[in-house]
């Protein structure tokens, strides 16, 4: 078992001799440094396809191939059980996902990703399946999924580009280019940050809007009014979604290795989280229950007998049976902490939920005659199987591209626990780095200067003859001391042009460097409001477009396209083709349509963001993963040697630089 | 010595001859706020009549009942949380918990409630389309029982949860998920079951009720948020650097943002049903004052959503103050339609309110004498310095009041 993991506080704080951890174990593995982290996930990834993963692919297919030509027999009324499981799913793993990175829990890097992909391809296939929802609030859960997780990657897509370094390889071109130029700048890790948990907020308005939108869509069609039907829908979407990412953080950490990474704390947290939201679950379906004897009338109660004793037991004890009894097993520490039983436990809950989703369809055709012969039911249950195969099919893939866990925030989580985890100070006179430095500084990289007592100009490179560039960069073994060089730099009389860069982010040098970036917020409102205002537009056209007479006939196929459902919902018996129209009912898929907005809002201001701070050199791959400090003159005169004394006249705790690499020390460039 | 207890003593000193000065001697304070408290229900009695004075006066104890009730699990998510942050809550926290002392203040004015059941309630004879067993134990035995067992049991985690107030933490060992949990899941029962018993059935024509199993919750999430939103008006503000100050604002937008949002889910779904005794419930209470009332509501979320991107303490202690009004407001919009066929808030409302304060002002010291456990020492950062008055006591702390006076000193 790794030693368990010593508070950080800050040294001015009163409490800082007592734990920072009330009990468990360590949530990153004590060997892990901001190299190893690297270099395993990006090996996993770039690492050829091993045997077991085609195996794996290749059991995905059959009940792929089954789902594809069972899926026109399957009874609509499942098909769309078989939807509102997966959104159930989706909204569950980004509701789980956004709230750790909004509650900026450190430990979530270890199953941040995992949480976001599940979400992402849950809501794909969602839409795959007759939707119950509707489709502006579908549409924002893939929207603010994808928002979420693609922003959330782009750290770790410019790992793997320099990873793989300028090689002309078909997948350096792809990671170049989806890295959008990201080079770990101060304000480009500011953006990322305000990006991320932007879009994690949105993703949570998305997921809660499309849960409760399947909740008013079960009561317009059917009987079940049950006002704690939406809360439960949340409940037990959180509950399949820790589910199902516990059966997966066990799959991931036994097939890659990654048991330092995602470590048995995790599993731990993940039991408990089962455990307290089946609690939660079985509290609504506990009080539904007993509203119904206590106050409910006499139709609700033989509604209330026919789900436990009559045509809905099965989906209702199933539920009961499979999806909420094994949360309570969470209550036995072994369990929590045996990742089979966990990861067994989780994925029992995450299928035995969809039996909640089945019943609501059930109810939905009480009356309709639902078949319930046996050759449907079972092609139901092959298309599951099939839809989970697809599911699993799609993880493969995308894990073949990205890396299974967030490297930049499993850094940060490093560079907080592990002592010795910080960058290793980059090899002086090395020829690739001399060269990378060359090519950086425009060659124009006459010396370096390492560590302490040696003295600038000290093993000076020759000149390379090209126009000189009179810059410096520092490097650091941790932000701590970046900042510190940097309020240095600053407080001279004509500061020079300081920039910072690294490989997590950097909140510290960001405020040193009085870096900001606020067009975030005001991109997600203007594109929250917009999107709300043309849905609400779209929808008042529709309206009047109902009338007698109306004066919008010209938007009347944009209303109707707008409000009509699918035409393979619309086909189903239950479901009415066109939604009441009524302000209250469109409050909700106008918070989706403005969670869609924002969502884009901020990509278009990340993006604008990352174009901002692409310019100025580019910086040595090789000295990727360190902290760095680039100096450029801001004003004549400009004395890169005096800075560099400057810099290493700092005390080794308070900013004294691992190395400086720039022009000859002792002469002035003007 | 506290600026309080040297204004106390000074007046002692002048001889406290005044009526005001009689009554702002703070060893006599409890007894005079039990005084007015009397004095304004008497007031209320002879001004509209029983019938129109107790569901004033149901509505002003379930204002009182908020505080510790509500206060109860947002204790709880706070010492859970501080277990994952560098530096705990302190002095909100201690705030809260000197909340929790009010629990049997709120059972001792709950006496009243079933013995007025009859004309708060439709009686085991009435017919209606609640469930017989509602209907049985809407007699006031029953009613009683029941109180004294929700009362016995939130005292019991009242007790458990205020104990660790004022002790260093690790002295005190933790609140655990496990403890936690049982602690949320029972209280959440509790309310449950006492918001629908008290709250929800109120009304003695049965055409007028309704039901909905989300009621619960809604009650809970408006008690919480009442009790976050008077600790935050209350409690001193942390000390340290700014960035270091725990942000306040946003918990008290996410309880305002779930309470909002369980009311529109509930309407929502009520409507979508076209239940017609949830059409008569609302139409009851969507009157003029009733839809100003909403608008007011959904006024101050927005406005503690939008104070999230840039918080700060007066900008918090303003939405504080708006969402005790809103929710005030709302517990009197719960109660007295059924009785007056629409909403509003009358010379009564106020009357008992005011009574019910001083009532509960009178009570709580009696009531912190006989359980000492409730009687919370605040804990915040500087107390020990402030009172010792020892070197390196900022001004804040000197001007900082206890926000529950310490067994010690009563």
């Amino acid at each position: 078992m790794t030693e368990r993991p010593q508070p950080v506080f800050p040294s001015s704080s009163p409490l800082s001799s007592r734990p920072a951890f009330l009990y468990g174990a360590a949530v990153i593995g004590a060997g892990e440094t901001v190299a190893s982290i690297g270099e395993a996930l990006t090996t996993a990834v770039l690492a050829p396809a091993s045997g077991g993963w085609r195996l794996a692919v290749a059991g995905t297919l059959p009940p792929i191939l089954v789902w594809i030509a069972l899926r026109p027999s399957v009874p609509a009324a499942l098909g769309a059980a078989g939807a509102g499981w997966w959104i159930g799913i989706a909204a569950g793993c980004l509701m789980i996902s956004g709230l750790l990175l909004l509650a900026d829990v450190a430990w979530r890097c270890g199953i941040a990703r995992l949480a976001q992909s599940a979400a992402l391809l849950g809501a794909g296939l969602a839409a795959l399946h007759p939707v119950p929802a509707h489709p502006v609030s579908l549409a924002a859960l893939i929207v603010t999924g994808f928002g979420l997780w693609a922003a959330a990657l782009l750290p770790d897509l410019a790992v793997l580009r320099d990873r793989l370094g300028a090689g002309p390889h078909r997948r350096t071109r792809l990671y170049r280019a989806l890295s959008l130029g990201w080079r770990g700048s101060a304000l480009q890790w500011l953006a990322w940050e305000r990006a991320c948990r932007g879009l994690a907020l949105l993703g949570i308005l998305a997921a809660v809007a499309v849960l409760i939108d399947l909740a008013l869509a079960a009561a317009l069609r059917t009987d079940r009014h049950d006002t704690l039907l939406p809360i439960a829908l949340l409940v037990e979407a959180v509950l399949s979604g820790a589910g199902l990412i516990a059966a997966l953080a066990v799959v991931l950490r036994r097939s890659l290795g990654l048991g330092g990474l995602v470590t048995g704390r995790h599993l731990d947290i993940l039991g408990r989280l089962i455990l307290a939201f089946g609690l939660a679950a079985l509290y609504c379906h506990v009080t539904e229950i007993v509203t119904a004897i206590l106050y409910g009338d006499a139709a609700e109660r033989a509604r209330l007998t026919r789900r436990l004793l009559g045509d809905e037991a099965p989906a209702f004890w199933t539920f009961m049976l499979a999806g909420l009894l094994p949360t309570q097993f969470c209550w036995i520490p072994a369990i929590r902490r045996s990742p089979a039983a966990l990861g067994l436990t989780g994925a029992l809950v995450a299928c035995g939920l969809g039996a909640d989703h089945v019943l609501a369809a059930r109810i939905a055709a009480a009356g309709t005659g639902l078949p319930d012969r046996l050759p449907e039911l079972m092609a139901a249950g092959a298309a599951a199987l099939g839809s989970v195969g697809l599911f699993v099919l799609g993880l493969l893939l995308l894990f073949r591209l990205v890396p299974p866990v967030s490297i930049a925030e499993t850094r940060r989580l490093a560079l907080l626990h592990n002592p010795q985890a910080g960058p290793s100070p980059p090899p002086i006179g090395h020829p690739a780095l001399r060269g990378a430095m060359q090519g950086a500084m425009q060659g124009v990289v006459q010396g370096a200067v390492q560590g302490a007592g040696q003295e600038p100009g000290q093993g000076a490179m020759p000149r390379t003859g090209r126009d000189p560039s009179p810059g410096l960069v520092a490097v650091f073994a941790s932000e701590a001391g970046l900042a510190e060089a940097a309020r240095e730099l600053s407080a001279s009389d004509a500061p020079p042009r300081l920039d910072a860069f690294g490989p997590v982010p950097m909140p510290e040098a960001g405020a040193a460097l009085h870096r900001d970036e606020r067009s975030l917020n005001r991109f997600a409102l203007s594109g929250a409001f917009l999107a709300a205002a043309a849905y609400i537009v779209v929808r008042a056209a529709g309206f009047v477009g109902e009338l007698p007479s109306g004066i919008a006939d010209g938007l009347m196929g944009v209303a109707v396209s707008a409000w009509t459902l699918s035409p393979s919902l619309s086909s189903l018996p239950v479901l009415p083709p066109v939604w009441p129209l009524s302000w209250a009912m469109a409050a909700v898929p106008a918070l989706s349509a403005a969670a869609a907005g924002g969502s884009v809002g901020i990509a278009v201001a990340l993006l604008r963001a990352l174009r901002g701070a692409r310019t100025g050199r580019p910086l040595p791959s090789d000295l990727a993963g360190h902290f760095l400090l680039t100096v450029e003159p801001a004003s004549e005169p400009f004395n890169p040697a005096a800075l560099a004394r400057r810099l290493m006249s700092l005390p080794a705790s308070a900013g004294r630089p691992l190395a400086v690499y720039g022009p000859a020390a002792g002469r002035p460039l003007r | 010595m506290s600026a309080e207890e040297k204004g106390g003593a000074a007046r002692k000193a002048a001889g406290a001859k005044s009526a005001s000065g009689y009554f702002l001697d703070p060893d006599r304070r409890p007894a005079a706020a039990f005084a007015v408290g009397i004095g304004c229900l008497l007031l209320a009695l002879h001004h509209a009549g029983l019938s129109r004075l107790t569901p004033a006066y149901l509505a002003a104890w379930t204002c009182l009942l908020a505080l510790p009730a509500g206060a109860l699990p947002v204790v709880i998510m706070i010492e859970r949380a501080d277990a994952w942050r560098p530096q705990p809550e302190t002095a909100l926290l201690e705030t809260l918990r000197g909340l929790l002392v009010l629990m049997p203040v709120a059972a001792l004015l709950a006496l009243p409630i079933p013995l007025a059941a009859p004309l708060l309630y439709a009686g085991p004879g009435s017919a209606g389309p609640d469930g017989p067993l509602a209907l049985f134990g809407a007699a006031p035995p029953f009613l009683a029982l029941r109180l004294g067992l929700y009362f016995a049991l939130w005292t019991g985690l009242a007790l458990l949860f205020a104990r660790r107030g004022g002790e260093p933490w690790a002295k005190a060992g933790r609140i655990d998920d496990g403890r936690a949990v049982l602690g949320l899941g029972l209280h959440t029962v509790v309310g449950t079951l006492a918001a629908g018993d008290l709250v929800m059935s109120v009304g003695t024509n049965p055409a007028l009720r309704f039901h909905a199993s989300a009621f619960g919750l809604l009650v809970l999430a408006a008690w919480s948020s009442l009790a976050l939103a008077a600790a935050i008006l209350v409690a001193p503000p942390d000390v340290g650097p700014a960035r270091r100050r725990h942000d306040r604002l946003t918990p008290l937008a996410v309880l305002l943002l779930v309470w909002a949002g369980l009311h529109l889910v509930q309407f929502l779904m009520l409507g979508a049903a076209a239940d017609p005794e949830a059409a008569a419930w609302y139409r009851l209470r969507s009157g003029s004052a009733g839809r100003a009332l909403a608008l007011s509501a959904a006024a101050v979320v927005a406005l503690a959503a939008v104070l999230t991107l840039r918080p700060g303490e007066n900008r918090t202690r303003l939405v504080a103050a708006f969402a005790v009004a809103i929710h005030l407001a709302e517990l009197f919009w719960f109660v007295t339609p059924a009785f007056r066929g629409s909403f509003r808030i009358g010379l009564t409302d106020v009357l008992a309110l005011a009574g019910l304060v001083g009532l509960a002002m009178g009570l709580a010291p009696v009531v912190r004498r006989l359980v000492p456990g409730l009687a919370v020492t605040p804990a915040w950062p500087g107390r020990e310095r402030a009172r010792s008055g020892a070197p390196g006591l900022v001004a804040g702390d000197r001007a900082r009041k206890p926000v529950v006076r310490p067994p010690e000193a009563s």
